[in-house]
């Protein structure tokens, strides 16, 4: 990418500059033309607003994800057949020493 | 230490297996469900996880924890998984045009050509939201939509989305397991948001 399309960017590149900025620093010229784009393109300032909106809604997601994680049970019978085969490979284990 | 227990030969360097059951298998069943979300591929993968272990019981190190050792073999069972799932649709994401190295080549459903190369497509531009955020996250239901708009990505784009959004891997790290190239992972994670973004204000901030 040359320094005038760096410059003047695509909603398409300053789209993906917004979700990348969130793990690499940008470079100059990147940032400089981001930050311009952002200036004159409303639908992409609104863009980068709603997407750190629907990070922040990722992170507390995640956060009832892993808060979830004692909240369910497995089946039973699942349970009675798996420690079964633990229980013989036990055995035999035992069996052959 | 491990000499009250009745079953001291069956201990090695301080497994229980006879016990695990019993002990974790509410706790991994709930993590596997909270991150797939299908009930049969997380009893799968739980029953899969003990029985791996069980055989490779030699390969863990005294004074581990029991529970933080069989979470990783699940994990990489996840991970196996995602990457099984994606070599399966790996068609259904590059068979639509994505963005050219120079990140304006081809028009999608986001993005137009021609004159407007590279601008946002009529119909596809962000609206700004009537709901707000700070109640938003207060409603179970945020959270259903949000799951939904997460399945119906493609399946490799949601699996890199939940490694990075839950389970916090680093970049390196998705592109290793699910073997793609840094530059594909930023075309995905791109498409992701801007996926993400659409659903859920289609069918949550402007509903």
């Amino acid at each position: 990418m040359g320094l005038k399309d760096k410059i003047m960017m695509s909603c398409r590149s300053a789209t993906a500059l917004v979700e990348q900025k969130r793990d690499r620093k940008l470079d100059l010229s990147e940032q400089f033309g981001l930050w311009l784009h952002l200036s004159y393109c409303g639908f992409c300032a609104l863009f980068a607003e709603q997407s750190k909106v629907i990070d922040q809604g990722a992170r507390m997601y995640a956060q009832k994800v892993h808060n979830e994680q004692k909240a369910y049970k497995l089946n039973p019978l699942t349970k009675e057949k798996i420690n079964k085969v633990i229980h013989e490979e036990l055995r035999e284990e035992k069996n052959k020493t | 230490m491990e000499s009250q227990s009745p079953n001291t030969n069956t201990i090695i360097k301080g497994l229980e297996p006879e016990k695990w059951v019993e002990r974790y298998s509410d706790y991994l069943y709930s993590f596997a469900y909270a991150r797939l979300r299908k009930e049969e591929v997380a009893e799968d993968l739980v029953q899969d996880t003990f029985f791996s272990a069980l055989r490779a019981r030699d390969t863990f190190l005294a004074n581990a924890s029991e529970k933080t050792w069989l979470i990783s073999i699940l994990k990489r069972k996840i991970i196996d998984h995602y990457r099984k799932k994606s070599t399966q649709n790996e068609l259904s994401i590059l068979d639509k045009p994505i963005e050219g190295e120079d990140g304006s080549s081809s028009s999608d459903h986001f993005f137009g050509m021609a004159a407007g190369a590279g601008h946002w497509s009529e119909g596809a531009t962000p609206q700004p939201w009537r709901r707000d955020f700070e109640t938003s996250v207060e409603s179970d239901q945020f959270y259903d939509i949000l799951k939904k708009c997460i399945t119906k990505m493609p399946e490799k784009t949601a699996a890199a989305f939940t490694l990075k959004n839950f389970d916090d891997m680093d970049t390196e790290e998705i592109c290793k397991e699910l073997n793609i190239s840094a530059s594909n992972f930023w075309v995905m994670m791109h498409r992701a948001k801007l996926m993400l973004r659409e659903c859920m204000e289609k069918n949550w901030f402007n509903a």
